[in-house]
């Protein structure tokens, strides 16, 4: 059996994104940066922040309008690079 | 034609994984649309809500995590495929029985595929072959949203099922496609992942999936660029 190339989303789209960082980080200012930076014009009020159940972590999760897997890379990587970030996705 | 999105996560920390999957249920779970995140998990025990802890019998270096699913104690680590359907049930038309049916009936086909014959079994959630299970689920429904989902044993350790009592049965025998087939007929992960997810698909009202953008596919078995493994939340 071979790997079949998957078929890969059309842009533009609406695309979450979610962040999860250690909790204590300074991360919102952060994260707020990265997305003006590379996504540009995003919705504020698509914004949901919150902390794990015993406190470990916190997570924001924005939904922006995609145009692209090149503003994709760009934004993942901005955003990997804030301190206290574990996972983009 | 409506396509489900897959996100391929590789190879992840249980712990970092649950966070993001719980900001995302409370993130805008009316509009966005379903996902699947398919990945495996490095070594960990999860336990559910009301998961009874003299289950874990001997965890030993292997952690164990409290998961907010149903269910009692299982294992996860590399070689095993785990599915998380993300899915809007009433937009699907499926209700939880409905969901937890999809997800065995399409274990069961991808099995039938290779020649294993495969069941459930009653009140017992889960795929079967013979008495030996293959397949575990833990569901959990929030805002009307699943999460949690499958794990598939494709080729695994399965040891560290011998130091727990699986779902919370003594001696429950667990198995796996790569001792039920010989080693050139079994599928490399990323086939198995890919077969898997045809089934997924359809069986949740989809007519096809696509792999959501860099980060989401490829899954290429390692974490992001933030290393997750020495703090993490167990």
């Amino acid at each position: 059996m071979t790997v079949a190339d998957p078929p890969r989303i059309e842009f533009p789209c609406e695309y979450p994104v979610t962040v999860v960082a250690d909790a204590g980080a300074a991360l919102r200012a952060q994260v707020f940066q990265a997305f003006d930076l590379h996504a540009p014009g995003f919705d504020p009020k698509r914004i949901t922040e919150r902390a794990s159940r015993n406190g470990n972590y916190q997570s924001i999760c924005f939904v922006i309008t995609a145009t692209g897997e090149g503003q994709l890379r760009q934004l993942f990587e901005g955003l990997k690079a804030c301190a206290g970030v574990r996972m983009v996705l | 034609m409506e396509r489900i999105r897959v996100r391929a996560l590789g190879l992840r920390h249980y712990a970092p994984v649950f966070a993001a999957m719980k900001a995302r249920i409370d993130g805008d779970p009316e509009h966005s649309p379903d996902e699947i995140w398919a990945l495996q998990h490095h070594p960990v025990y999860t336990q559910g809500q009301a998961g009874r802890a003299e289950h874990v019998l001997a965890p030993g270096d292997i952690p164990v995590v409290a998961a907010d699913r149903g269910g009692q104690v299982t294992y996860h680590g590399p070689g095993q495929l785990i599915f998380y359907p993300l899915v809007q049930l009433r937009r699907r038309g499926l209700d939880v029985r409905q969901l937890v049916s999809a997800l065995e009936q399409s274990v069961i086909a991808w099995l039938a595929q290779m020649g294993i014959a495969a069941a459930t079994k009653a009140r017992a959630p889960g795929v079967y072959v013979d008495d030996a299970k293959i397949a575990s689920l833990g569901l959990r429904i929030r805002r009307g949203r699943s999460y949690h989902g499958l794990a598939v044993n494709v080729a695994m350790d399965l040891a560290p099922f011998a130091r727990i009592n699986p779902c919370g049965y003594a001696g429950l025998r667990m198995t796996q496609v790569a001792d039920l087939l010989p080693a050139a007929q079994v599928p490399e992960l990323e086939v198995a992942q890919q077969g898997l997810l045809d089934q997924l698909a359809r069986r949740l009202g989809y007519t096809d999936w696509d792999y959501l953008g860099d980060e989401g596919g490829g899954g290429d078995g390692t974490d992001t660029a933030a290393p997750d493994g020495a703090s993490d939340e167990r």
